[in-house]
């Protein structure tokens, strides 16, 4: 009991990770306030926080933020819905699969931000475009995600169903969509994660707000701490990402916290 | 008669054919409990796919006396594995059936818990399978059966993996629940003692092509429990049953070795 107990602490917390990260910050802290680092490269922490305040007060990284969460947001759900309506189609049918198995097989590896001259030519140069790749980028990993728990469920779930009775709107709502949903669920984080990464690196292209232009810009302008700053912003940005959606999948699917290690 | 094989037959059209079953015939009465034995490979899981029309036969058919109608289901299975659905709580197992069948959410969950009361899992009512232990879950898997109320319980050796002990107290459990609720029960096992404590019937099968080599009344009173080992006609029916099959065993044996 104690042991298990120990091993879902240091599953989401651990003391000994965060008494490492405030020493890094200390040494960090202390070596660039001593000008043992360089201070240009590698501002303080208590600097970078100071720069965080001020940016949020002047109000510019509240703007910059909004314009990503919701450049993120509409890409996102523009991508992961269809995406996993079509993973379940695909992972129903074999021969959908056999058919857009190879297309996909072929564009899933190009890296998305490279066809982003390809979009702005067909979606021109407005916030559309942006929205578009984003949502390309995040169309794979929750179609990919999605066919794989479709037709990786076992099929002796299918003869219940089957045996009991239950039609095709029965099985497709108490086996085929609950087996799935924890592959559906790893495929959204994914593609939410491959969102803000494709996002930030529209962004640093052609924008005009968002977190990536902070970021292009303070590089421009060397205002190092505000690098740093936006930086944070994007990190707590990821991360909230991955903290929310594991608290839902623990509310969607619970029976499955024990078993599927692949979802954390 | 509720309901007979005739000819069964089915090959399995895989890049190599496999004659899983050959030539199956045997009629079951209503309320019997039959048991079907023969070693690994067989085709028993083939047999019971059939019946309950997962599978299509190749050739021959089965006939149930009673049409089938949307009332009543023609059979529920118990499978050896994975039976019950990891993302259903026990309860919503258990209940499955009467769900299909369209009953209130209040009806089916509380006659569902009158069954899982029984078996002693009232505690487990609101947990997922992968919280209970084998014998919980193969429990649960058996409650939803009888609680579905088909013509004929199929059930595929589900206390195979079981551990010897476990699997004592379910049989006699199983046992209690069939005499409460009398039904009729086709039962495969590999293991004769078992296929003698349970069944009216005793059906070996060969295998390769899988079918029925003989047909044997078992007619050791009931109620029966684990001793009923020590009675000379349990060894009596033991010793016929190994012998049908006991060269089976070799053969298959050194077939994959
Ligand atoms: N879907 C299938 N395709 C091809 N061969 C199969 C299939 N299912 C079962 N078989 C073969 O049919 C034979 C009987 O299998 P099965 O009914 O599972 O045996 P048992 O349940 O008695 O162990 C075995 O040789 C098995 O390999
Ligand atoms: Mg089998």
């Amino acid at each position: 009991m104690k042991r298990l107990l120990q091993i879902r602490i240091t599953r989401h917390f651990s003391v000994r990770a965060l008494v490492f990260a405030v020493v890094l910050l200390l040494v960090w802290e202390a070596a660039s306030a001593t000008g043992f680092i360089s201070r240009l490269f590698f501002p303080p922490p208590s600097a970078i926080v100071q720069t965080l305040i001020t940016m949020t007060l002047d109000g510019r990284l509240p703007t910059h933020t909004a314009a990503t969460v919701i450049r993120i947001s509409l890409g996102v759900m523009m991508g992961i819905v269809p995406g996993t309506i079509f993973g379940i189609l695909m992972g129903w049918s074999r021969r959908l699969r056999e058919i857009f198995d190879p297309i996909i097989a072929a564009t899933h590896p190009i890296p998305k931000i490279a066809i982003f001259p390809l979009v702005l030519i067909i979606f021109g140069i407005g916030e559309l475009s942006k929205v578009v790749v984003v949502a390309i980028s995040a169309f794979f990993p929750a179609l990919i995600n999605t066919m794989t728990g479709v037709f990786q469920l076992d099929p002796v779930y299918f003869e219940v169903a089957h045996n009991y009775g239950a039609g095709r709107w029965k099985t497709f709502t108490r086996v085929l969509l609950p087996g799935s949903l924890p592959h559906i669920l790893s495929g959204t984080r994914l593609g939410l994660n491959t969102g803000l990464m494709v996002a930030i690196a529209v962004e640093l292209i052609s924008a005009k707000t968002g977190l990536g232009v902070l970021v292009w810009f303070s590089w421009q302008t060397l205002r190092v701490e505000e690098l740093y700053a936006t930086l944070v912003v994007v990190s707590v940005m990821g991360m909230a990402i991955n903290v929310g959606l594991r608290w839902l999948f623990a509310r969607l699917a619970p029976w499955s916290n024990e078993n599927s290690p692949k979802t954390v | 008669m509720i309901f007979e094989c005739v000819n069964l037959s089915l090959t399995f059209s895989s890049q190599r054919p496999v004659e899983a079953l050959e030539a199956v015939n045997f009629s079951v009465d209503a309320g019997e409990f039959v048991c079907i034995v023969g070693p690994s490979g067989c085709g028993k899981t083939t047999l019971v796919k059939l019946i309950a029309r997962l599978l299509t036969p190749s050739q021959g058919n089965i006939h149930f006396h009673q049409p089938p109608d949307n009332e009543r289901l023609q059979t529920a299975m118990v499978f050896q594995h994975q039976g019950l659905f990891p993302w259903m709580t026990v309860l919503e197992n258990v209940a499955f059936g009467l769900e299909v069948r369209g009953l209130s959410r209040e009806d089916r969950h509380q006659r569902a818990m009158a069954f899982i009361a029984r078996v002693g899992l009232a505690e487990f009512a609101n947990s997922y399978p992968h919280q209970l232990s084998g014998g919980m879950r193969q429990r649960a898997a058996i409650m939803r059966a009888f609680l579905a109320d088909p013509e004929v319980l199929l059930m595929d050796e589900p206390f195979a993996s079981l551990d010897a002990q476990t699997r004592i107290i379910m049989r006699e459990e199983l046992l209690d629940t069939w005499r409460e609720n009398p039904k009729t029960v086709i039962y495969i096992t590999h293991d004769i003692e078992e296929a003698i404590l349970l069944g009216d019937r005793i059906l070996v099968m060969s295998g390769r092509p899988g079918t029925i080599r003989a047909d044997i009344a078992v007619t050791l009173p009931r109620p029966r429990s684990f001793s009923l080992r020590q009675l000379p006609a349990f060894d009596a029916i033991h010793q016929q049953v190994w012998h049908l099959i006991e060269n089976e065993v070799r053969q298959s044996l050194r077939v994959t070795t």
